[in-house]
């Protein structure tokens, strides 16, 4: 294993430090300072420790990608980062918060699963270009942020947290398409209507209400698509309704789990 | 215990110590899982039931099913 020192190099616009399974790349990973043209940065699935990289002075960062390795500490401040349009650090050994990502209004992905994480999820109001977030299998606490600005969205996943509170209207995301928000402490939902397009709704393993498990039983079935996955087992039982909803939903080919 | 395969999807109990799995046997896409969640399940395709997750892992390799990972496949 060897360390990775960068030297001064403004006029680099791409940074590419490719994986080879036998020749994974050690040590930590240096400033960045010194690229103030860098656009795209990957250094994927190597063997790194120490910290993400302070991007605060790459003014024109359009890509960061350091997922797979084993960094620690916490995601830096991204507020400098105004044209950032895509942040992956899944499965390292991150801790802390995740920052506000309010100034990075081009953003269309953020990709922070598989650490160890804590806080809420941000506000996500400003991100109105986010297309993917994934925030899943760390320990933050909270409520899921409004999503209803967010109406790029196609991918939005929670689960395995500690959330709180209601599942959000997602009435204005008309383009989702999976929903994953297991493994939490989930009660309610905001009600509203679900997509066509949202093909993968996982939900159970929460304390959804029967109220809340009706609510989106009736919603999938008004959105009128077929051939999806909803599950909601270890959540209250539907009634009445609900047991009508989960029977037409089956009918048009979907997978339904239910308690 | 042996591992459950169900091609009629009717209903099904689990229990919260089980793992399972929902697969399409077309595209020989997980759809769901593997994962515990107790309930009652139907489905067009075909599920999957084991005791432990390695078992249903091992099963998805022998059966060449795709664990669908968008997040990394796209990057």
């Amino acid at each position: 294993m060897s360390s990775i020192s960068l030297t001064n190099a403004s006029n680099i616009t791409e940074l590419r430090f490719n994986s080879v399974s036998t020749q994974k790349l050690g040590g930590t990973i240096q400033s960045l300072d010194a690229f103030t043209n860098l656009e795209e940065f990957y250094i994927i699935d190597h063997e790194l420790i120490g910290s993400i990289p302070d991007i605060s002075n790459n003014a024109v960062l359009r890509e960061l990608n350091c997922q797979k390795n084993q960094l620690t500490g916490s995601i830096p401040d991204l507020s400098s980062n105004t044209v950032l349009e895509k942040y992956n650090c899944f499965k390292n050994q991150l801790t802390g918060n995740i920052p506000d990502i309010s100034s990075n209004t081009d953003l269309t992905q953020f990709l922070c699963y598989d650490n160890n994480l804590t806080g809420s999820i941000p506000d996500l109001s400003s991100n109105t270009a986010l297309e993917r977030f994934n925030c899943s299998i760390n320990s933050l606490t909270g409520n899921i942020p409004d999503i209803s600005s967010n109406t790029a969205l196609d991918r939005f996943k929670c689960h395995d947290n500690n959330l709180t509170g209601d599942i959000p209207d997602l009435s204005n995301n008309t383009n989702l398409i999976e929903f994953h928000c297991f493994n939490n402490n989930l009660t309610g939902y905001a009600g509203g209507s679900v997509s066509p397009t949202l093909l993968s709704f996982l939900a159970f393993n929460n304390n959804l209400s029967i109220s809340a498990v009706n609510s989106i039983l009736a919603a999938f079935v008004a959105a009128g698509a077929s051939g999806g996955t909803l599950n909601l087992g270890v959540n209250a039982l539907p009634i009445g309704q609900g047991i009508i909803d989960k029977a037409t939903l089956i009918s048009r080919g979907w997978s339904v789990t239910t308690a | 215990m042996a591992i459950q395969k169900i091609t009629d999807v009717d209903n099904i109990e689990t229990t919260q110590e089980q793992w399972w799995i929902i697969y399409n046997d077309e595209t020989k896409t997980v759809l769901e899982g593997p994962l515990q969640c107790s309930g009652y399940t139907s489905s067009p395709h075909i599920m999957v039931i084991g005791e432990t997750e390695e078992e249903l892992l091992t099963y998805i390799e022998e059966n060449d099913l795709i664990i669908p990972n968008d997040d990394e496949d796209e990057l």
